[in-house]
């Protein structure tokens, strides 16, 4: 198998990666843990990337895939937070009330919300990118823009 | 309504500082060059194992004993003495004559049924002493000096092996030269023994792949020279061939 540029994939990738993590972890240590291992799985594996839109899908469904991996793997363990209530807040960047919106997104819209509006595909390529049903992706972004504008009012 | 360019740039805010993206950067060009080492590194203990195997097997072709089973079903060994060779101090403070022995001469020197070729003996001028000679029988380059003196120009030292022939100990070995331009080879095995005064030297060489025969061709030369008499030096002397 030819080696891959470990590099350059990381140099063109690692913004979208982080944003697809970001919306999950919400917060910043998180996410960079989230990032490492993606990219830790690409070296792992080493698919054969056919193109750089290739590459980019498989980082982005690689990086769903493992942040929605450890949030389950929380909740599992979350037996005595209610004990940690006094523990000051995660930290988290600024990015105004839209970007809280969001991350406060049930986690199956957060991706699609991502992929729609910043990234640019059509649901038909999020559905092919994250191996959903493309009435599924349809409906996620419908029920996310209801969700959002009724966090957020008619702005 | 929200506008798209509003969620754009609320993604757009999200970004690493610098100082979490070079951490990200570095841990993933990290596990990266673990990883292709880790790729590489499965196969070196394999890879050396195998190297370490041949080198042995191929130092242990080098060296290996060779047997040879003689004619009168007595069994020697050579042991290889590889790495045991030296220069000789090959030279006579004293006056020397030299001249080709006679064939009655040569029968003296040594009894043996097969004819040796022509030889050539070195005396001492002054009082015409035998002092040392060389000859072929077959193949076999056979040396001859009285006792105290080099037999040949080169010291073989290493292991060796000694057996009885006869009643006379024998010390056998061989070694191999350096490769050719074709790559090959030479076997050389030797045999030295001591009778009356006189040392013998013998050494048979060949290409290494026939060298369990050349050892027994040496081997059965040496049975065949100590069944014979012991060699008399007493009438070999220089102004004998003079007269």
């Amino acid at each position: 198998m030819q080696q891959i540029d470990i590099e350059a994939i990381y140099t063109r990738h690692f913004r979208t990666v982080y944003r697809v993590c970001y919306a999950y972890m919400k917060n910043p240590a998180d996410t960079e843990d989230a990032v490492q291992e993606t990219f830790f799985r690409m070296i792992r594996r080493q698919p054969h990337f056919e193109n750089p839109e290739h590459e980019k899908a498989w980082l982005i469904r690689t990086a769903s895939n493992i942040c929605k991996n450890e949030l389950k793997h929380w909740r599992r363990t979350q037996t005595n937070l209610d004990s940690y209530t006094d523990l000051p807040a995660p930290e988290t960047e600024s990015s105004g009330d839209l970007m809280e919106a969001i991350k406060a997104l049930p986690e199956r819209y957060k991706t699609v919300i991502y992929l729609y509006y910043y990234e640019g595909y059509q649901t038909a390529e999020i559905a092919k990118m994250l191996r959903k049903p493309h009435s599924t992706i349809r409906n996620h972004l419908r029920e996310a823009r209801l969700l959002l504008k009724e966090r957020l009012g008619d702005e | 309504m929200m506008k798209n360019a509003q969620i754009i740039a609320a993604w757009d805010s999200i970004l690493p500082d610098a100082a979490a993206e070079t951490r990200m950067r570095n841990a993933v060009l990290a596990y990266g060059d673990k990883k292709r080492f880790r790729k590489w590194h499965r196969y070196l203990i394999p890879i050396a194992a195998c190297l370490l195997l041949v080198a042995a097997g191929y130092r242990f072709r080098l060296t290996r004993p060779l047997h040879a089973e003689l004619d009168n079903g007595i069994r020697i060994t050579y042991h290889a003495t590889q790495n045991g060779i030296s220069e000789a101090m090959y030279a006579y403070d004293y006056e020397i004559c030299e001249r080709e022995l006679t064939a009655e001469e040569l029968h003296r020197l040594l009894p043996c049924s097969a004819q040796p070729d022509s030889c050539h003996a070195v005396f001492r001028a002054e009082t015409g002493t035998f002092l040392r000679a060389e000859t072929k029988i077959g193949e076999v380059h056979v040396h001859l000096a009285r006792e105290g003196l080099p037999v040949t120009d080169v010291i073989v030292t290493g292991e060796t092996s000694n057996a009885e022939i006869g009643g006379v100990p024998v010390t056998f070995g061989y070694f191999l030269t350096k490769p050719n331009s074709r790559g090959i080879r030479t076997a050389v095995l030797y045999a030295s023994f001591m009778r009356e005064g006189l040392q013998v030297y013998l050494e048979n060489g060949g290409d290494e792949a026939i060298r369990e025969q050349l050892g027994a061709d040496l081997g059965n030369l040496v049975c065949e020279l100590l069944r014979q008499d012991a060699p008399d030096l007493s009438e070999i002397r220089y102004d004998n061939g003079t007269e």
